[in-house]
Parts: C-alpha cells; structure tokens; sequence
C-alpha cells in the first residue's frame, strides 16, 4: 500500500547527454536500495561499542577518518571521533545493531531516508568531481576506499572512492533534486548516460542504459 | 600572402598556412594563426587603436602584452559582448568580432577630443572640485554623464549565452609562468619526483624568449626547453590560463581561455574557467614589464616600448615602422634595435647613457645604426601620429628633430610582482636594479627569473632550476634528478637597468599613466594639494587604476612623487597590489552559479505531489514550500482565506516536512534536554511531548519547539524551519563544549523523516478513517500526547499538536514514504472534505491564535519580551538564565510582543511598520514595529503581532501605524495577541 518514492523520481527519465566533444564519459545515477545507520558512542563504552559493530558488520569499524572499511554488504566510515555511518543493503541491520549494541553503549539512528546515493562512474569522473567537491582527487590524495565529509553546491555530502573511476555521493535527500540537477549541468562537457542500480550491486560496474561510454 | 602593408615576408611565429579572417569594426581583418588582433592590426597599417581616457588623444599600441594601457577593444555581440579587452591578449582567430572604443562617431574621427581643448580645466580631481554642489548629492546627478564621458567600453543586460565554469585543482608545485625561469623551475621540480603545474597565460610557452628572433639560438633553445618539458608526464602544462590571484594557504585562483577552440555552449563547452588551485610549493615565475621613458607627447601612435616592437618584429612577423628611432637607457633597446635593423628598418639610437658596452655598439655600428649617447628624448613630435623626435644632450645643448615614424621606449623593467604582493607581503626597492622586488617571501613561495631580478635568459633559467628544486623540496620531494644545462650561446647583455634621467620640461603633455591620462603635471598637482601618499595620490589622480593597473606606470609615478618630496623610491613606496592580476570576466566569477543554480534549493518529499496538484510555492529560506493550491483561489489572497476556513471549520491537510527535526538519544538526554530548555523536561513521560524554548548565551530567544520522548532515552526534537541549522550546531556545540560529559549524540533527521499536520475540528474524524488500528481518542492520545506505531508496516510517529490552535496531530513518516501516506490521509479524508492548505495559511494561523514564529525570533527578544516567561522553571539552571536578569533585560519599556486589530477599515497594514503612540509625532524609530499581520477570517479584520514598548501595559490603547516608504498610516488597537480561543478549549476537545 504505501509505496516507497525517492526524491529523485521523476529526475532519471531524461536520459543521457552528449559532451562537448561528442560521446558520453560519465555514468550518473541513484543507487537504490541503501539502508544508511548512523552508530554513535561514548568514551567508556567505545570499546564495546565498536566490537558489536565488528560482530555485526564482520569487519572492525575504521580507525581512520578518511578510509572506509567493508565486507559482504556493508561498508563502514568513521565520520567522527565517536560516530560511524554504515552503508548496507540489509534491511534488518539497523534493527540488530540497536540490539547487539544496546541503549547503553550507544545511539543507533536510521538515515535510510534522509541520505540519497548517487553514482559517477566513468573516465571523466574524477574531472566532474573536480567541479563538485574541493578535494584533492589525486591518487595518492584520495586512493579507491577513500572517503571524505564535503560539499556539494553548498550542502553537505559524503564522497566515497569505491572504484578506479567510481565515486558514491551521499546527498541530503531534501537537496537531491538540486543537487542532481547541479551534477549533470556540471557534467554536460563530458557526456553521460543515466542509470540507476540496486544497493545490492555495488560491486559490479553500472550499467549503462544507453550508448557505451568513451 | 602578406595580410597587411606592414607584415614581412618570412619569419615570425605565425602559421602562414593557417590565414585567418576576422570582422574588425564591420570590416575583414586579416592575418594568420598565432596572430594577436594587436599585431593583426598592426599588420593592416591599422596606427590609432582607441582614444584616451579623459582627452580622446589618439593612441597606438604601446605593448605587446597584458600591460597594454591603450589597445582595449569590445569583443563580441549581444550577450556576449565583453568590453576593454586588450588586443594585445586576442587571439585572432576566425570569427572574432571586434570593435576599437571611446570614440563618436569613430575613434578615427573623433569629437571627444574636443576635450583636449579644454585640458587645463581637467587636472587631477577636476570632477571632485567641480560636481559637489550646488546641492548636496548633486554629485548623484552628475555622475551618469561623467562615466558615459569616461573612456572604457560599456557592458550590455543581455543575459550571456556562453557557459563558464569552476573547478579545483590541486598540484604539489605550481609554476607560474613559462619564460626560461619557468620552464626551468618545471624541470627541476618534476625531476625531484614533485608533480607540477605550469600555468601560462600566453598560447606559447617561453615567455621573453618569444620575442628573440626565430631562427637564433635562443629559439633553438627555447624549443628544446619546451619537448623537455612536454615530454615530462609529471608537468601538466596549461597555456592561456592567467594565475589571477594568490590567497592565504597556497591558494591560487586561475582563469583559463578558452575561446580559441570555439566552444559550444549547448554541448557544455566554457568559454572561460575559473580554476581554485591548493599548491603545495609555488614557484612564481612571471617575468617582468619594460619601463616607458617620459617625455612630452610620449603618447602619439607610434611611440611603443622597445620590447613590444621586438615582440611584433619578430614573433608576428609585422614591421611596426619604417624609420624607428630606439630611446633608451638599458642594453634591452639596443636588442631592439639590432632587431630592427636586421629586419631593414633604418634605426637611430639615442642612449642615456654616455658609454655602452663596446660589443653592443660595435654591433650597431656594424648594422649601420646611427648613435647618440648622452642624451634623451624631450619631446615626441608630429600630431595623429609619430613623425619624430626632438632629442636633446643630457649635459645640455640644442636639440634636434631626429625623423621617425616609431619611437622605441625602453626605461628599465619592473618586475612583475602583484601575484607575490596578494597576500599582504610588500615589495622592496633595489635601487642597484632600479627596480621593486617581492620583499620576503611566504614558506613555500619561491621566485625565479625577472621577477627576482635575473633579467637575462641563463641567469633566469639558473635561478628557475634552483626555486624549482626548492619548491619541489619544500612539497616533499627531494629526488636526485637532472635537467637540461643552460646552452653557452644563449647570453643576451645583462646590462637591464641604470638610473633613469628625470623628463625634460617644455611643450606638450609628458603622460606617466596612459590608460588614465594621467600627466607629470597631475602627479605635481596632487603632491601640492597634500595628495603626497602614494595611495593617495593613485585614488586623486586614477593613477594605476583601470584595467591596465599601472603595470606600464606605477614605477616612473613613484619615481617622480620621490622626486617632488625629495625621499628616495623604496622610502615612497608602491600601491598595493589586488586579485585580480589582469581583468576577470563576470561570466567567470558566477561560473555556473546563477539561474536555477544560484543556490541549492530544499526541496520537501512530498513537492513533487504539491506541484502535480495545484500548489504555488515560495521560497522560504532554502526551502520551497507550497504557497496556496488552487483549489482554494487563484491567487494568494483569496486562497489562503478559503484554507483558514477550512482548517478552522472543518480539517485541513499541510505539509510541515520543513521543520528542524533532531534525533535526540543517550543516557543523559533528559538532563540535556533540561539545561537547554528554559522549562522543565526532566520529567516529560514516554509518550508525552512538550512545548519548549531555549536561550542563547545573553538570555535572547534561540528557538521554540517541540520535543516528544519516545523511550526513556529517545526523544524527538522538533524546531523552526528558519533555526533547524542553527539549534543543531548549538547542540553540538554545548555537548563538545560545556557538558561533555553527558553521554547524549544528536543527529538531524530533518531530512529522514516526512512531516505533515492534519489539523482542524474534524482532525481526529479524519486520522480515525486513516489509522484504522490507531487510537486517537482525546483518552488514549490526549493533547502532547504521542505515539509510535507501524502502518502497513512503515514507522509513522503521530504527535498531537496544534500550532493553529485548532485540534490538530502531526504525523511524521519515512521521507520515501510521505507522498504515499499524504495521499492516503487524503483519501481516507476526502467524505470530511480534507485539503491541503499552505504556507500562507499556516503562518496566518498562528498569526491568529498568537504564536510566535521566525518574524518574532530574531534573537533580539528575550522571554519575557514575547510573553514566554511563564515558561521558565525556577528551580534549575538552563542556559541564558543567568543573563537573563541583567536589569537592561528586565525594563518594563522593552519592547514586547502585543496583538494588534486594525481599526480603519479596508486600510492595509503592512508588516514592517513602525508603531507610534496617539499623538507622536510622526518620525524615527518609534516605539515598536509590527511583526507580522494579516486578515482574520475569524474576527472578520486585519490583525498583527507587534512589539511595542512597555507591551500589554498599553492594552486598549489606539496607536498609530505608519509606513514611511508608503506614506501611509493606519490606526489600530492594542489587544491580547491571542486572537482565537485564548482559553485553548479547541485543543483539548
């Protein structure tokens, strides 16, 4: 009965555009299908805290605050000294997490709706980046499992290195809509197909629905 | 192919392949690719370029590059039209369209140079002495006529077609500039592993070694410089990109052109991009500008700087005179001349100095160039054009009319230090150079070539290698790496600067500012007026202003207020130097920021139903929100009267997604809760909600709100649209700062969650149609009373609460969910007659049950200012509490919030005006304003909110509204701001 509608219905039916040079580098669209938890904790319960989330997620929650750990179907940031975000297609985690880590050793919120995810994958994703975020993309900078707390169009975003070309962008999901549109504008020069794929496919390249990229 | 009367038979760095065609003024223009439109035109025997700032004096192309002062063109048409740019800088490239300003009806012939008729009354603040009266502000009046008069090029209104961009850019070394310094410091850093970026604004990398002839061996070099470079994968190399300004951090801000490839706007191609680089090491590389010499009507066609006759000689291939006579007082001019008279000019050199180096005088000798040492130019002579000069000894004697149709000026260099002086670091005078230097240098700033005074091409080029191998150092590479030697037969004489003769004084107009017209005679004027500053003397006299920014002037204007107040150069000083280093289109500063995309709009996740039913929004901070539907009326005012009724009389369906939401958990939440609100939340129950208000630091209102406690450590904060950011960052402040120890995390779930207020009588009748398993009896879910509870398996949280004071319950979903669960209380609503209503409604909903909102939050009023201070519990400390009883705080004539009836009928009262007492009079800030206002359907009237002094002590008083920019008054009554059901009996029912 009540159907589940993302803010970006409706912004994917337009298709692809050619670049200034002809041809389509760019891949962008939504992935589907995320579940996002936000785990946050305190100091004399961090220890524990943090090894429920590694019995649950089966990988030790980062350390770093710019490298994102994952296995199977999540995938875990640290995103502050106490707080962590968990990406995954399973539905239920949020609901085992609030269970294996208890009222007492931390604050489990669920962001599924309040984050939209999008995808760039393609040669020229790296120069779109260059005009949405002002990071350094460099590989050295910002290698494949890198991510980073940033800005997009003056709301904020995370940015996930998930592949050689591939970026996930974490968007406000009242801003999507703006922030899509800024994305493709930005991504004109280039060419681009838009696509959109399930959480569960992460791992595999997206698929292109119209012509191959360059 | 010639393309023009002007232009040699062979040489230069043109494509003669390649010829080009471009509209020059309604008429073809031709040339070749690599061509300049200045050196195209040049070609054409085309001597007047435009016509003089203030005295429409003709002019001729003084340089060969960006320090142009007197070549400045509009390009383009329509929307794409771009005012004063310097031919100099132009690519000729096919269909380019460019026309010369500042003359009526042609710069050929022109009447404004009737002004150099009345030039005596045009001295240096001529327009400040003269336009400030008769009355005050006439200067208003005056004004669009001056600048119309004022000779720079006009931008249109017509939207630009073309696109502009903006990107980030990062690099462990940037080079700035590709003369030999550049190149060099490329090399080295790269070779000691750095990746580096070499910015150039010229199409062509070599910088001055460009203008060496094409067949010497610093061109053999120069080409070898360049494949060593290009073959370095490490070096990424941007041509026609303009280092425009540096800022604090290494931050760069470049412009690249991008115009010559013809972009596309409708395939996303720019014209122009503006890149925000991070560096971690930059080497500044960027040469140096030649010095005019000074003398009477130095600024005739035909007199140019030594070097840009080089540049046109032998880069374009264009002979810029027949007979050229070569003023000097550097080895840089004899360069000049040898050039010339290689190429077959007949050439005089008159030398200040009394001796030169006897290979470069046995070299003009041998060239057939006639000589004359010790002596100056006085005064250049002919009318439209050069026609030649009067030379005179320096050690005194007669003059004499030397013949030419050019006159080459080479008066020493000035280093080309804006980039360098950006970030606040001031230059210093060399006087062994003659010259200003970069002062001191920021860590990891590095200099190199000219720029530090290592003018000839090995001394640059070593200098690049060291700075390159620093920088590279300074970014964390310190390989061991080679790069290419200095060839041995690349030395040019090094001799670049000597003292310069002061001008000679007698007839004519001696320019120091050509862009501003700015003579010796107004930098004396100035200086006696008191103008003796050098800061001061460039806004009195426009000198340096423009868009030439006195690269060609600000050395010899120095020069001379040091010489009228008798101090020396480095003790006067220079201006200071500001981004942008050379004009910056608009179009690139908004890059893609306008349109749709001037900012980010937030958007609710149920617009796209308000959009496909009927909804008019408005902005409303970044949010869109729906204004009215048009069920209710066409336009707002009648339509939001027609919702009132609803929600008031039967029930109504609005969209409230907006409202800040904060997850609020831990342990200590209740404690949290409770030093942030003035009230008590200590001991809100599960299930309960509760109406709250907090406090900044200084005790004025931060916000209001909700906050419903859905376990005993969850609660669900609700805030105002206009303070959602707001009150999330003072959360989080507190808890990082003041009260770490509480084991609390808040998280802003504005976005995760749907939000949407069902509310009027039949409220209940409608939740009960769609919540079929949920209790909402006034028992079971009493007002502030809340519930979780899953509906078709989708979280919805209901909160019974009222902000228009009728029965009313807030639902919140999962975002993704909302439009479903709209769509359903619709639906299910529909026999009761449910709408939607919209933001104009809801605000004058509250207007009438007299809540406060965003237009009474300002963080100006204290509780007690907006009747809240009731609320306040005495027996704990929350924050604001203790400055809350500053006596200031506590006045009994502070303004507060009143309630306000309109007594005169079918007058507007706007929000926004100034409240006076019966009997004020009529003027200053009076004492209150009205806040917010609209019609009451209830009381059948216009009504507000206001703050007045001394508040409800005044009820029942009449007072006066006025509207100044109206002119407009309007009587009203002072009355309870609670308009509708001040008991509150609708709430409870």
């Amino acid at each position: 009965m009540f159907e589940r509608t993302t803010s970006l219905a409706g912004c994917l039916d337009a298709g692809g555009r050619d670049g200034a040079e002809g041809g389509r580098r760019l891949r962008i669209g939504e992935v589907r299908g995320t579940s996002l938890v936000q785990v946050g904790t305190w100091t004399e319960v961090h220890a524990a805290c943090a090894a429920a989330l590694a019995r649950v997620c089966g990988c030790d929650p980062p350390a770093s605050p710019r490298v994102a750990t994952d296995r199977d179907a999540h995938r875990l940031y640290r995103i502050a000294p106490d707080q962590w975000w968990i990406a995954t297609h399973d539905e239920a985690l949020p609901a085992t997490l609030e269970r294996e880590i208890g009222a007492a050793g931390g604050a489990v919120t669920v962001l599924s709706d309040a984050r939209v995810r999008l995808a760039i994958d393609g040669v020229a994703a790296k120069a779109l980046l260059s005009r949405l975020v002002p990071l350094d993309l460099r590989d050295a900078a910002f290698p494949v499992g890198a991510f980073a707390q940033t800005g997009v169009h003056h709301a904020p975003a995370l940015l996930d290195r998930i592949g050689a070309a591939r970026y996930d962008l974490y968007v406000l999901t009242t801003y999507a809509v703006s922030t899509w549109e800024w994305t493709l504008d930005q991504a004109l020069p280039f060419g681009y197909d838009v696509v959109v794929t399930a959480a569960a496919d992460r791992s595999r390249p997206m698929n292109s629905t119209t012509r191959d990229s360059r | 192919m010639s393309r023009g009367p002007q232009r040699l038979a062979h040489g230069g760095r043109i494509d003669r392949d390649r010829p080009i065609r471009c509209d020059f003024e309604g008429r073809p223009l031709e040339g070749f690719a690599g061509d300049t439109l200045a050196s195209a035109m040049l070609a054409s025997g085309i001597a007047i370029v435009g016509r003089s700032f203030k005295y429409h004096r003709p002019r001729g192309l003084f340089a060969a590059g960006v320090e142009e002062p007197n070549a400045l063109v509009t390009v383009g048409e329509g929307g794409r039209t771009t005012p004063n740019l310097p031919a100099t800088t132009l690519e000729l490239r096919a269909g380019l369209r460019a026309r010369r300003q500042n003359g009526w009806p042609s710069v050929t012939i022109d009447l404004g140079a009737m002004n150099g008729w009345l030039a005596p009354l045009l001295s240096a603040g001529f327009y400040y002495k003269t336009f400030m009266g008769p009355r005050r502000g006439s200067w208003m009046t005056y004004e669009p006529f001056i600048r119309r008069a004022a000779g720079l090029g006009r931008a249109v209104h017509e939207r630009d077609p073309d696109r502009y961009h903006a990107r980030h850019a990062f690099t462990d070394v940037l080079v700035i500039g590709a003369g030999p310094a550049g190149l060099a410091a490329a090399l080295a850093a790269a070779a000691a592993g750095a990746e580096v970026l070499l910015v150039e604004q010229d199409p062509a990398l070599g910088g001055a070694l460009l203008a060496a002839p094409v067949t010497g061996p610093l061109e053999h070099w120069r080409a070898q410089l360049e494949a060593a470079v290009r073959a370095t994968p490490t070096i990424e190399v941007l041509t026609r990109t303009t280092a425009i300004g540096v800022y604090d951090g290494r931050t760069v801000a470049l412009l690249e052109r991008h115009d010559h490839a013809a972009p596309d706007p409708e395939r996303g191609a720019a014209r122009e991009t503006v890149v925000t680089l991070r560096a971690r090491a930059i080497v500044h590389a960027t040469g140096a500008f030649e010095r005019p010499l000074l003398f009477a009507d130095n600024d005739r066609p035909g007199v140019m700087l030594a070097s840009a006759a080089r540049t046109y000689l032998n880069r374009y291939a264009v002979a810029p005179g027949r007979r050229a006579l070569v003023a000097t007082c550097t080895d840089a001019g004899w360069l000049t001349a040898l050039d010339l008279a290689a190429a077959g000019t007949a050439v005089t050199i008159v030398e200040q100095r009394d001796e030169v180096a006897p290979p470069l005088a046995d070299a003009a000798r041998g060239a057939g160039i006639e000589m004359h040492t010790g002596a100056t130019v006085a005064r250049a002579l002919g009318a439209r054009a050069v026609a030649g000069a009067l030379v005179e000894p320096l050690a005194g004697g007669r003059g004499r009319r030397i013949d030419c149709d050019l006159l080459c000026v080479s008066g020493g260099w000035s280093p080309a230090l804006h980039l360098t002086s950006h970030t606040g670091r001031k230059p210093r005078y060399h006087p062994e150079l003659d010259a200003f230097l970069p002062g001191d240098w920021a860590a990891g700033d590095f200099g190199a070539g000219a720029l530090v005074g290592a003018y000839s091409p090995p001394a640059a080029y070593a200098s690049g290698l060291a700075a390159g191998r620093a920088a590279a150092a300074f970014s964390g590479h310190a390989r061991a790496g080679r790069t290419p030697p200095a060839p041995a037969d690349v030395d040019e004489p090094t001799t670049f600067a000597t003292a310069l003769a002061p001008p000679r004084h007698g007839r004519g107009r001696t320019f120091v500012d050509l862009q501003n017209d700015v003579t010796l005679k107004d930098v004396a004027l100035a200086h006696a007026e008191g103008y003796g500053a050098v800061e001061h003397l460039k806004r009195y006299t426009t000198l340096g202003m423009g868009t030439d920014q006195g690269k060609t002037s600000n050395v010899n204007a120095i020069a001379m207020l040091a010489s009228l107040d008798r101090r020396g150069i480095g003790e006067t000083g220079t201006t200071t130097f500001r981004p942008p280093y050379t004009p910056v289109s608009v179009g690139a500063l908004a890059a893609r920021n306008l349109g749709r995309h001037f900012r980010p709009i937030r958007r609710s996740p149920l617009e796209r139903w308000h959009l496909a039913n009927g909804a008019t929004m408005i902005e409303a901070g970044p949010w869109l929100r729906p204004w009215f539907y048009a069920w209710a009326g066409a336009d707002v005012g009648s339509a939001y009267l027609e919702e009132m009724r609803l929600v008031r009389g039967g029930v109504g369906i609005c969209d409230v997604s907006s409202l800040g939401k904060i997850d609020v958990q831990g342990p200590d939440a209740a404690e949290f809760l409770n030093r942030v609100y003035v009230n008590g939340f200590a001991k809100l129950a599960v299930g309960r909600a509760r109406y709250g208000v907090m406090l900044n630091d200084d005790a004025s209102v931060l916000d209001d709100g909700t906050t419903a406690r859905f376990s005993e450590r969850r609660y669900f904060m609700t805030t105002t649209t206009a303070q959602a950011g707001e009150v999330m960052s003072w959360l989080e402040f507190l808890l990082q700062t003041a009260w770490p120890e509480l084991r609390v995390h808040v998280v802003s779930v504005t976005d995760a969650w749907a939000g949407m207020s069902v509310a009027g009588p039949r409220a209940r009748e409608a939740l009960e149609r769609a919540l079929p398993g949920v209790d909402v009896s006034n028992e079971a879910l009493p007002h502030m009373g809340v519930r979780e509870v899953a509906l078709d398996g989708i979280p919805l949280r209901v909160l019974r609460l009222s902000f228009s004071g009728e029965l009313a319950y807030e639902l919140y979903v999962p975002a993704n969910h909302g439009i479903a669960l709209w769509e359903h209380l619709l639906d299910r609503g529909a026999p009761l007659g449910i709408k939607p209503y919209g933001l104009e409604a809801l605000a004058s909903l509250r207007i009438e049950k007299g809540h406060v909102a965003g237009l009474e939050l300002d963080h100006r009023n204290t509780l007690d200012d907006l009747g809240l201070g009731k609320l306040a519990a005495h027996d704990k400390s929350y924050v604001g509490r203790a400055l809350r009883a500053r006596p200031a705080l506590q006045a009994e004539d502070r303004w507060s919030l009143v309630g306000l009836e309109c007594l005169d009928a079918g007058a507007r009262l706007r929000g926004g005006s100034i409240l006076f007492a019966a009997g004020d009079a009529i003027a200053g800030h009076g004492r209150g304003y009205v806040t917010s206002v609209t019609f009451s359907t209830v009381l059948g009237r216009t009504i507000a909110l206001g703050l007045y002094q001394g508040g409800l002590r005044h009820r029942g008083e009449e007072i006066v509204c006025a509207f100044p920019l109206k002119d407009e008054t309007v009587r009203a009554r002072i009355v309870s701001p609670v308009f509708v059901d001040p008991e509150g009996t609708r709430l409870h029912v």
